[in-house]
């Protein structure tokens, strides 16, 4: 992403809205929490079934967290 | 006077359709709404019953040498809309440039709506903005200037990929749209996001014939149908934004 924002910096005044401008617009990755809900009945079912959710998932979970299903379902493994 | 930004997490989630409907059902709950159309596919003024052919709008009106806000057009006694214009893709690079060089270019434009809302000359509470998808520098500075930013998403694995792979705006509230719950893909994802992400709106837009009949009525949802399930949700959307989204009013 380009962050590159400063664009003309020769008045003081534009370099100040600039980095206030900067500082206020903060984009980050959504938070997204597995392990809350690494217990949750249907969850197991949910990554079973689809592989991208339990690839998104499992990129997620830490490693000690509790293994998903698709892990023993997974023909690649 | 609370802006809010609406911005699709791609293309296709149907933002512009909801931003005219939470714009009319703001409107009907008794509130003063001007919404502002910041894609250059130019399509919001299309549910406000505006001739294709007129080419009024903000960036017209920029590039014209006029002021921004002169493509502005009343729907109702406190509903406004300020189409994006007709631009030639050159004059829309130009327009594009001019705001790299300005980066707060809009910040001061609605800082002037503000502050003439203080002196009575600018009737409208709300502010809603229809920003395009993806992260251009226009987007960042309207990004940057809102005090909300809801995120419209569809419960289908393109909108799933992109919640992991995206940088999204920092803090904004998640809005899922178009839910058909005889999916079980889409079921399956809604509860996932709703269990997992941070910011969902305990509201949900369900996929109805009316809102895509809406647009070629030439209404907001809310006024074509008013009894359809998509219009109650969306008054109900406009009440979670009176409860949560207040607190801008000057």
């Amino acid at each position: 992403m380009d962050n590159s924002l400063n664009g003309s910096a020769e008045e003081s005044f534009k370099e100040i809205q600039d980095d206030v401008f900067v500082l206020r617009h903060t984009f980050a990755l959504p938070k997204i929490n597995y392990v809350d809900i690494a217990l949750h009945e249907q969850l197991p079912h949910m990554m079973a079934h689809w592989p991208l959710l339990a690839e998104f998932a499992l990129s997620i979970m830490p490693a000690d967290s509790p293994a998903s299903p698709t892990e023993q379902n997974n023909k690649s493994n | 006077m609370p802006v809010i930004a609406l911005q699709g997490i791609r293309g296709g989630v149907g933002t512009t359709s909801v931003t005219a409907g939470l714009a009319w059902a703001l409107y009907a709950l008794g509130e003063s709404v001007l919404v502002i159309d910041f894609s250059p596919d130019n399509l919001l003024r299309l549910h406000f019953n505006m001739p294709h052919e007129n080419p009024r709008g903000w960036a017209r009106a920029e590039i014209d040498g006029e002021g921004w806000n002169q493509g502005a057009m009343q729907y109702c006694d406190t509903l406004a809309f300020l189409p994006f214009g007709q631009v030639t893709p050159s004059e829309r690079q130009a327009l594009y440039s001019r705001h790299l060089q300005a980066p707060a270019h809009w910040q001061y434009n609605l800082a002037q709506l503000n502050l003439s809302r203080r002196h009575a000359d600018n009737p409208f509470r709300w502010i809603l903005l229809d920003i395009p998808a993806g992260d251009g520098p226009l987007t960042q500075q309207l990004l940057a200037t809102s005090d909300h930013a809801i995120l419209l998403l569809t419960p289908d694995a393109n909108c799933h990929a992109r919640l992991h792979q995206q940088t999204l705006p920092a803090g904004s509230h998640l809005l899922i749209n178009q839910f058909s719950p005889a999916s079980q893909l889409q079921h399956d994802l809604n509860q996932l996001w709703n269990q997992t992400l941070h910011g969902v709106i305990p509201v949900v837009i369900h996929r109805d014939e009316a809102m895509a009949e809406s647009m070629a009525m030439k209404q907001p949802v809310g006024e074509y149908r008013p009894d359809c399930m998509t219009a109650e949700e969306i008054t109900t959307l406009a009440n979670w934004c009176l409860i949560h989204c207040s607190d801008a009013v000057s």
